[in-house]
């Protein structure tokens, strides 16, 4: 018989590959995917483990700079992984096969940590599949000396509660520093116990390891300069079509709108700038090694960026000459914004999307969203009158204070975006999206009490009976899903039991309408005796003790209560770049926050 | 000028997309520094334009496609290789005139392996009355199968086929690999390149 010159790959991992929907999602070999440190056997190995699908996960830029700053540290190497959907879920258990890393195929199990990211709640029960598929106790107290130690990062850290029964170690804000610490100090802990191993790294500012430093310990938020921040030109490319599919390079990290639900906005202050320079050297550097054909400058607000237009003088001539295309992701609804982003040859290809947020102007100061009726106007005129034809809109319903009329009023904004729309192209199109309000931790929100699940339901029916246009589509989230959201959101320690009988129960993928499933939830409620209703319904005071007020993100409470005070006043906060400081409680590290703006 | 190239297709990264391969080929050549030319209008693209579609999972030895180039000479196509992805590998370039690959590519050969002597013979039989030509290959299990029409037949044809007939359960028990695409001569497929 011939020898083939390739391999048929009669193996199991093949045949799980053939079975599954959307095989690309597992094989790894992605462009610039460097090569494992396989001569180095004392090295500290942890894989980034993301706990939604590839399609997801390779989208979120975290990881691509820890991939590459931990690669570049002689102590350490580093691989991926990505929560498997049901159908590779159910192949592996079936089989009794292990979870395997992305790139060098190993059992999760095989490596010293995992690291997840606690990007959003509805990922949590993923966290678990992926440890159950790893053979690995999905309680830290019952893990031993060979299962690896978990860690965790990203905003649901600093809420850990719900979380703490399965995290080992809590990583606490930014992390390029943090974790160069962490793994040295592993590195050179190698021969040391598990539970010594905790001891020294509950000792790194920043982390928080529940079973040394005990329940509710007090832990702070790290936080990095950008300037000196770990940056690479290196760039993970994927084969196949992923969710944010363009080259990204971070402008600046961290957000002082103050919108007064945001979570973002909060937990990443002060706002830091990268050197439009530097900006430019990364974006033509990450351009070249990756092949990208979209450049995306990323940031909780990329107009708000002091250096833009020049910055993209700068980098014109590049793009053009490379045919890269731009994109600035979540634009303000601020006319002189809009004048940047229109001219943009990338920004034509899409719809554009605008997140008014609130439907009246008093809602929307009660949010402090500090966008106006005449900016909204101006902005969907501006917008028409440059020749798109289609924008999408974001609302939220449930908002503290919101009344019929504000309701109301989201309807209005949709009508006018549609009648604008119609002044200049008759087939222009609308669509809205309306998010149920989510009390998120370390917010002037985070007292305020939830809709119920029927209120949104019918607040979000009666948005989208308002409108039989062909033209105009309005959607809005599940609300049991937005409930749900919300219990681990706010959560203590007792919904830690109730995610994992939840997850028994066989609820995954939380955050997909195809796979969710509330009545799983709901058994878990009962089997665990807590009535979820009093975690997201009931209004918080200023003195009820908050499952994070351990956690110190550098915003303090009392700032917090204040803001929501004047919520509910409806007065403003202004930004502190263009106006006085608020007094956050960051002002010890905001220095560079101004520089853009005295300059 | 058109660069006509002739790649393979080997190992897991069969499993992306035969419609991802143009956004695959355009940024490893903008990696290369190979200039690409762009389609006018509204949103410009590369233009490239791919051989017969190859179904997720089917390996190949030679796939096709024309890539339209703003470059004088077609050696700078020979870097490429070292900006692919593990699995792709460019195997011949060539100028072409401009006929399309659509016109010149009427057959197909295709390698299918099984499990066992046993199911590979069955499988024979069954195909034997579909296709063009069916014999057993010099590889273990295997068959060699041609198929015209590569445009609008596809080798998961025998996949259902198989399946339903029993002989296989699923894409698991089966591998299918393409062996040559090109023009059919009333006897064997020969390659365009």
């Amino acid at each position: 018989m011939k020898d083939l010159s390739f391999d048929l790959c009669w193996n199991k991992q093949w045949d799980h590959l053939a079975r599954v929907r959307r095989p690309s999602r597992y094989i790894g070999e992605e462009w610039g995917t460097l090569k494992p440190k396989d001569d180095r056997r004392d090295l500290v190995k942890i894989c980034l483990a993301y706990p939604d699908v590839y399609e997801v996960g390779m989208s979120y830029i975290g990881y691509q700079i820890l991939y590459y700053l931990i690669k570049s540290l002689d102590v350490a190497d580093v691989d991926r992984a990505y929560a498997p959907w049901p159908d590779m879920e159910g192949l592996l258990a079936q089989d009794n096969e292990h979870l395997r890393s992305l790139e060098t195929k190993r059992p999760l199990r095989d490596f010293d940590l995992i690291g997840f990211t606690l990007q959003y709640e509805l990922n949590a029960t993923n966290i678990l599949t992926m440890l159950a598929l790893s053979s690995i106790p999905l309680r830290s107290e019952d893990r031993g000396e060979d299962d690896p130690i978990i860690i965790a990062g990203g905003p649901g850290s600093l809420a850990p509660a719900p979380y703490a029964p399965f995290i080992d170690v809590f990583c606490m804000g930014d992390g390029e520093e943090l974790i160069v610490e962490m793994l040295s100090s592993l590195f050179e802990a190698r021969f040391l116990k598990r539970s010594e191993k905790l001891q020294l790294m509950s000792k790194i500012d920043g982390c928080y390891v529940p079973a040394v430093a005990g329940p509710r310990a007090s832990v702070k938020r790290r936080i990095v300069s950008l300037q000196d921040a770990f940056a690479t030109t290196s760039y993970l490319v994927p084969s196949d079509k992923i969710v944010h599919d363009r080259a990204s390079v971070e402008v600046f990290r961290g957000c002082s709108r103050g919108c007064r639900f945001c979570q973002a906005g909060m937990i990443y202050r002060p706002v830091r700038y990268r050197d439009p320079q530097k900006v430019s050297r990364l974006a033509e550097g990450i351009i070249r090694s990756s092949g990208y054909e979209e450049l995306g400058l990323v940031s909780l607000s990329t107009c708000d960026y002091p250096w833009l237009e020049g910055l993209l003088d700068d980098l014109g001539p590049f793009l053009t000459e490379n045919r890269i295309i731009l994109s600035l992701p979540s634009l303000r609804m601020d006319p002189k914004a809009i004048d940047i982003a229109l001219k943009l040859e990338g920004m034509r290809k899409k719809g554009l999307t605008f997140a008014p947020e609130a439907g009246t102007q008093r809602l929307r100061n009660v949010i402090n969203k500090g966008v106006t009726e005449e900016d909204i106007e101006k902005t969907l005129k501006a917008v028409f009158e440059a020749g798109w034809n289609k924008v999408k809109l974001y609302f939220m319903m449930g908002l503290p204070t919101e009344g019929d009329e504000d309701l109301c009023g989201i309807a209005d904004v949709i009508r006018l975006a549609y009648s604008i729309g119609r002044s200049y192209n008759k087939r222009s199109s609308v669509s809205a999206s309306i998010a149920g309000f989510v009390p998120k931790a370390h917010t002037p929100f985070q007292w305020e009490a939830q809709n119920s699940v029927e209120e949104l339901k019918s607040k979000g029916l009666w948005l989208k009976s308002r409108f039989r246009e062909k033209n105009i589509s309005v959607s809005f989230h599940e609300p049991t899903q937005s409930f749900i959201e919300a219990v681990i959101a706010r959560g203590d320690e007792r919904v830690g039991d109730v995610i994992e009988k939840a997850w028994r129960y066989g609820a995954r993928f939380d955050g997909w309408g195809e796979t969710f499933d509330i009545s799983l939830w709901q058994k878990a409620f009962e089997d665990c005796n807590l009535d979820p209703r009093e975690i997201t319904s009931k209004p918080l005071s200023y003195d009820d003790v908050l499952p994070w007020d351990h956690v110190d993100v550098g915003v303090t409470k009392d700032f917090l209560w204040c803001e929501r005070v004047k919520a509910l006043n409806g007065e403003l906060t202004k930004d502190c770049r263009w106006n006085g400081c608020n007094g956050c409680g960051l002002e010890d590290v905001c220095f560079d926050a101004r520089s853009g703006h005295d300059s | 000028m058109i660069a006509r190239i002739l790649y393979e297709k080997l190992g897991p990264v069969c499993f992306v997309p035969h419609v991802e391969m143009p956004t695959l080929f355009s940024r490893s050549m903008r990696r290369a520094g190979i200039r690409q030319t762009f389609t006018e209008g509204m949103s410009p693209h590369p233009k490239i334009s791919l051989g017969p579609p190859l179904p997720v999972g089917v390996l190949s030895l030679c796939e096709l496609a024309d890539i339209w180039l703003d470059e004088e000479d077609l050696s700078c196509m020979n870097q490429l290789n070292d900006y692919l992805p593990k699995g792709l590998k460019v195997k011949k370039v060539c100028s072409t005139d401009g006929r399309s690959l659509s016109k010149s590519c009427d057959g197909a050969r295709y390698l299918l392996c099984f499990k066992t002597k046993k199911k590979a013979e069955t499988a024979a039989a069954i195909i034997a009355s579909h296709v063009e030509k069916v014999d057993s290959s010099s590889v273990e299990n295997g068959l060699n199968v041609i198929m015209l029409k590569p445009y609008q037949t596809s080798p998961t044809f025998f996949v259902k086929v198989l399946s339903f007939e029993g002989v296989i359960s699923s894409w698991g028990d089966i591998r299918i690999v393409r062996t040559m695409l090109g023009r059919w001569e009333g006897h064997e497929v020969i390659s365009l390149l």
